[in-house]
């Protein structure tokens, strides 16, 4: 049978939709935001601590335990990655209750986002520069790890441009709207 | 004498609360973060009563905070998410021939959720205020747009769903 939703009115839909929270009082919500607050605090003291433990550990393993190049490729390979991810960790933003217009919210994020991005290309030449160094004095490297270190770099920052692209192009959309406007 | 940061907030989570909750619905799909975002809602919407100064109404505030708290859980999650995001032009642009027939209000309420998870931020968020029954002045108090600006939006919008959910042309 075919469904007629020619009736449908959407507002009607939308706000009749079956709700199951109750309201909440303000010293649950106080509680609630005393708890988020340390379970967000130590989520970010436990992954910074475990990942600089991490990139330690892997350093004196790198300089002063492997003498083969390809183990000390991976680990120091492992190395940037837990890097990566401190960076990311220690980036995190923390929850916003700005009550800016919300279109400038959004403006101020994508270009924040942009921006990021754009550091970001630096950051990963920094790394390569890094990884490059700590290899460098090894014997016995192929040819073809350069070209797919380089590859795979490239990969990296054509993902990136790609994203501080797509945000400019959305920040000028939405430029354009509140020039218009 | 002024209301305090409890106060307010229990008055907005009474008044908003399941206004709320179905802005959440339309910012996430999985229950669980879906929760985790009410939560984090809540808690911004409370937080941010410290700074109340009655600039604007309670309602513009609160519906603020609540679309700048979900617009930033959507950009934290976006590379979870498999969905590409659209703009109201794709919308428009779209068949709606091709489409399923489904019936019921919860078939309904799927179509809209299933379309305002498509749209980018502040195509939805002008689109979910719409659905509140908010009229163009209070939707551009809230987005910062002039209500002229947001009179188009929402034509566009009644466009689209129109095309949805009658299929008519738009």
């Amino acid at each position: 049978m075919t469904p007629d939703l020619s009736q449908a009115n959407p507002q009607s839909i939308w706000k009749n939709q079956p709700i199951g929270q109750r309201p909440m009082t303000a010293a649950e919500v106080r509680e609630r935001a005393r708890r988020y607050g340390r379970r967000k605090r130590t989520e970010a003291i436990v992954g910074i601590a475990l990942g600089v433990l991490a990139v330690a550990i892997g350093l004196v393993v790198e300089l002063f335990v492997l003498t083969a190049t390809m183990p000390r490729l991976i680990v120091g390979a492992a190395i940037v990655l837990v890097g990566v991810a401190i960076r990311r960790e220690a980036l995190q933003p923390g929850l916003n209750s700005t009550s800016a217009a919300c279109l400038e919210f959004y403006r101020k994020a994508l270009e924040l986002r942009r921006r990021q991005l754009a550091i970001s290309i630096d950051l990963w030449l920094g790394m390569a520069a890094f990884v490059a160094l700590l290899i460098r004095p090894l014997p016995g490297i192929p040819w073809y790890f350069y070209v797919m270190l380089g590859s795979l770099l490239a990969l990296l920052f054509a993902v990136r441009f790609r994203g501080a692209r797509k945000a400019s192009r959305e920040l000028d959309a939405v430029n354009e709207l509140l020039a218009a406007d | 004498v002024r209301p305090n940061q409890d106060e307010l907030y229990e008055d907005a989570a009474k008044t908003f609360g399941p206004a709320l909750e179905r802005l959440t619905r339309a910012y996430e799909a999985d229950p669980d973060k879906r929760q985790e975002l009410l939560h984090e809602v809540h808690i911004a919407v409370w937080r941010s009563f410290k700074r109340y100064e009655a600039r604007c109404s309670v309602r513009t505030w609160v519906y603020r905070v609540a679309h700048n708290v979900a617009a930033s859980h959507v950009a934290r999650h976006q590379r979870a998410r498999s969905r590409r995001l659209v703009s109201l032009e794709d919308l428009e642009m779209t068949d709606p021939l091709d489409q399923e027939r489904e019936t019921g209000d919860r078939m309904a309420l799927t179509r809209l959720l299933d379309l305002i998870h498509q749209l980018k931020a502040p195509d939805a968020q002008v689109m979910l205020l719409y659905l509140e029954d908010l009229d163009a002045a209070a939707i551009g108090e809230i987005m910062g747009l002039s209500p002229g600006a947001v009179r188009v939006q929402i034509h566009r919008i009644k466009a689209v769903l129109k095309r949805r959910f009658h299929g008519e042309p738009s």
